[in-house]
């Protein structure tokens, strides 16, 4: 009987100790995406992912343009089930030519879970970029990192 | 005499005239009228392109069909490949704006254009990303 109260005693204690190692290690980050364009862009689509492998995605928001003002389309099921570990976030937008944006802009911000202490190494490329005619565009897309108390 | 001259001498007299009268001298054509003949023949004929010369014409609306049907037959497999190649494309959101300019201003349309987006970001095997 004693034996069996400190068998169960350890095993409490390493299964809690095995939990807060885990959660140790988990981090979160947020990764600023921008577009770079000179003309217009009426729609975007980009693909984040992590070749190290230790993000998941755990939500997305929209960006800086007001003609993108809701967010962002992803697979909100895949987030919501924890399986996003790479994100495709798209949107479009019918404002006129006048009030898409151009330059560089933020177009969306993706929330991350980093499950290890290893850093990610993210690959973000993106799919097209469209003009108001609808016309592929030249742009380019680059990221931010968010970590810790930087949020 | 044998048996079938007994035959012959009891055929009808009437048969006997008729056959007698059918029987007539050969006309006899002769070396020079045959030249003549051939002579006026080709005369005759002599503007006229032999077969082989004339064949051409159809030889070659018929070839010009054949390969009319041809390359046509050669060209739809290709039209195919295209087509199910634009089908293989995955859709990206430039689709998805193309439809929500198509469908602007009908409020039911917004479901519809929600749904082809869904599946431009879809992280399933199924989605159109992938």
């Amino acid at each position: 009987m004693r034996n069996s109260i400190i068998a169960l005693v350890l095993l409490s204690l390493g299964t809690f100790g095995h939990s807060y190692a885990d959660e140790a290690n988990i981090r979160f980050a947020a990764v600023d995406v921008y577009l770079d364009s000179a003309e217009p862009v009426a729609a975007w689509q980009f693909e984040l992912g992590d070749r190290a492998g230790v993000m998941k995605v755990v939500g997305v928001e929209q960006g800086d343009s007001p003609a993108y003002a809701r967010a962002p389309y992803y697979d909100r099921e895949a987030v919501r089930l924890g399986e996003a570990d790479r994100i495709i976030v798209a949107d479009y937008s019918l404002a006129d030519v006048v009030e898409l944006p151009s330059g560089r802009v933020r177009v969306a911000t993706v929330h991350l879970m980093l499950s290890s202490d290893d850093d990610a190494d993210f690959n973000l490329f993106l799919v097209t970029a469209t003009t108001y005619d609808g016309v592929v565009t030249d742009a380019r897309i680059s990221l931010d990192v968010r970590t810790g108390s930087e949020q | 005499m044998t048996h079938n001259d007994d035959e012959t001498e009891e055929l009808p007299d009437a048969l006997i005239e008729a056959l007698k009268s059918a029987d007539e001298a050969v006309p006899l054509i002769t070396a020079r009228v045959d030249r003549e003949v051939l002579k006026m023949a080709r005369d005759q004929f002599a503007d006229r392109k032999p077969a082989w010369r004339r064949r051409p014409a159809w030889t070659a609306v018929a070839a010009t069909a054949l390969i009319a049907i041809f390359v046509v037959q050669l060209d739809e497999p290709t039209q195919q490949v295209n087509l199910s190649m634009q089908a293989a494309r995955p859709a990206d959101i430039t689709d998805v704006l193309k439809l929500a300019r198509e469908r602007a201003g009908d409020p039911a349309a917004q479901v519809e254009i929600d749904a082809l987006a869904m599946r431009v970001v879809s992280l399933s095997p199924a989605g159109a990303s992938q």
